[in-house]
């Protein structure tokens, strides 16, 4: 039997009477690329959200590496998240960011690996500055940085292109093949197709709350672009 | 040992930031600043006996400074969203309320040591003769103050209307500390360490136990959405 990273088993979504996510089955098992696709709203970030813990599933269970977050809070250790908002605190210089959240980890060797991250990223130069004063590249550069620096086998990925300048979209893109030759579980929600696809081992399209298609990929962006766009006329 | 270190961690990132900026410590200070000097002017030309109503305007002041800092609680979390950060690190989440009770603690004590020279020469009160009782109640009505302060700050966290609402919902939790600090302050300044005294003072201890206890038990509820 081969072992899930990530178990959705009927999770729901609810704001007042209307779902975000309607009661869903998913099992991605460990080491695979997921890219999850779907119009504005259609659910992406919810599922995302649920996954990481953040929010709260209406109904259903969630499992991570086969446990509930719920009652293990330390399984929460083999998350890692990426959104579009960079999670980070403006008063804080790059360092001191990316050291508090990883002694929030307990990592061993925290300044160290504080340093390392900085460096993957292209940041050394700005460590001791305050975030307030970051682009938006460079702020989604740290992000991914605190989204990666407690080495979790588990990446999830709310539009991570979102901002990045090429140079920065090139060091995300090897990172996430190194990730991915590394045996790290991925699952990225994104409307950059063709940057993405060629990565994924896996495609999800979520419509209205709910997965209309799940299938392996082996194919290239474009085919999926033109899937997505064929199934957005059917929709529509 | 690794949830006294989370709080800990969250308390010195947090404590860094206030000394930064210094946003709440400085906007705190002023504030009680400028309402003791309003309450002596008002309160002197109605012709009241300042040293005897000083307690009540002391911790009246402070419990509008506390309410001013307490809606800046989570504001660096809220920004750019870093307590989704937070909540998806591992561990007992209530660590995030400790640490953030622990700085507010701090921020607001300090602000009782600021005002507290200008009270006593607003109100003719020589506080130098009960400097030590005086501290001990500044603390522990500074505790009781945050705890619920806290709570409450999480509580509005997604209010649309928070900056009107929180005081809403705090002032009457609060209420039964700021009759049990005024009145063991009063008995300071008089010097009457009665039973009453000793009632008001286990009250408020109760006060920050419980209260204490139950945000330790609904923080993780209260933070998940």
């Amino acid at each position: 039997m081969v072992a899930m990273d990530i178990e959705l088993q009927k999770v729901s979504k609810r704001f007042g009477a209307s779902f975000a996510l309607h009661p869903t089955e998913l099992s991605i098992p460990k080491g695979q690329y997921v890219l999850i696709v779907g119009c504005n709203g259609a659910g992406k970030t919810t599922l995302l959200r649920l996954t990481a813990g953040v929010s709260q599933p209406s109904s259903g269970q969630i499992l991570i590496c086969e446990q509930d977050t719920r009652t293990n809070a330390e399984c929460r250790a083999n998350i890692g998240l990426l959104s579009h908002h960079s999670m980070l605190y403006e008063d804080l210089t790059a360092e001191e960011n990316l050291l508090f959240f990883s002694q929030l980890y307990g990592l061993d060797e925290a300044s160290l690996q504080v340093e390392r991250s900085l460096e993957l990223m292209d940041l050394s130069r700005w460590r001791h500055q305050k975030i307030n004063g970051f682009s938006r590249g460079m702020r989604q550069r740290l992000a991914i940085a605190r989204a990666t620096i407690h080495n979790p086998s588990i990446i999830l990925l709310d539009e991570p292109y979102t901002g990045l300048d090429p140079v920065a979209r090139k060091i995300l893109q090897n990172l996430l093949i190194e990730l991915k030759a590394r045996g790290h579980t991925i699952l990225m929600a994104t409307h950059r197709l063709e940057e993405a696809a060629p990565l994924a081992d896996r495609v999800i399209v979520v419509e209205s709350g709910s997965i209309v298609f799940d299938q392996n990929w082996q194919g290239t962006g474009r085919e999926l672009v033109k899937l997505f766009e064929f199934r957005k006329e059917q929709v529509l | 040992m690794i949830f006294l270190r989370r709080v800990l961690i969250i308390f010195f990132k947090d404590l860094r930031m206030e000394w930064r900026t210094k946003q709440r410590v400085i906007t705190m200070a002023f504030f009680s600043l400028l309402t003791l000097l309003v309450f002596n002017f008002s309160l002197k030309i109605g012709g009241a006996v300042l040293h005897e109503i000083g307690a009540g305007v002391l911790w009246s002041t402070l419990l509008f400074a506390n309410l001013l800092g307490i809606g800046r609680i989570f504001d660096a979390e809220k920004e750019n969203r870093a307590i989704d950060a937070l909540l998806i690190t591992p561990g007992d989440r209530s660590a995030i309320y400790f640490g953030k009770l622990l700085a507010h603690f701090v921020s607001l004590f300090l602000v009782c040591l600021l005002v507290l020279p200008f009270f006593c020469i607003f109100f003719s009160i020589p506080f130098e003769m009960y400097l030590l009782p005086l501290f001990g109640i500044l603390a522990l009505g500074s505790l009781c103050f945050t705890c619920v302060g806290t709570l409450y700050a999480l509580v509005s966290y997604n209010l649309r209307l928070r900056e009107l609402m929180l005081p809403v919902l705090l002032l009457p939790m609060l209420m039964p500390a700021l009759i049990s600090t005024v009145e063991v302050t009063n008995r300071i300044f008089s010097s009457s360490y009665d039973d009453i005294f000793w009632t008001h003072l286990k009250m408020l201890l109760v006060f920050a136990i419980i209260f204490v206890t139950v945000s330790h038990m609904l923080f993780e509820y209260l933070i998940e959405e």
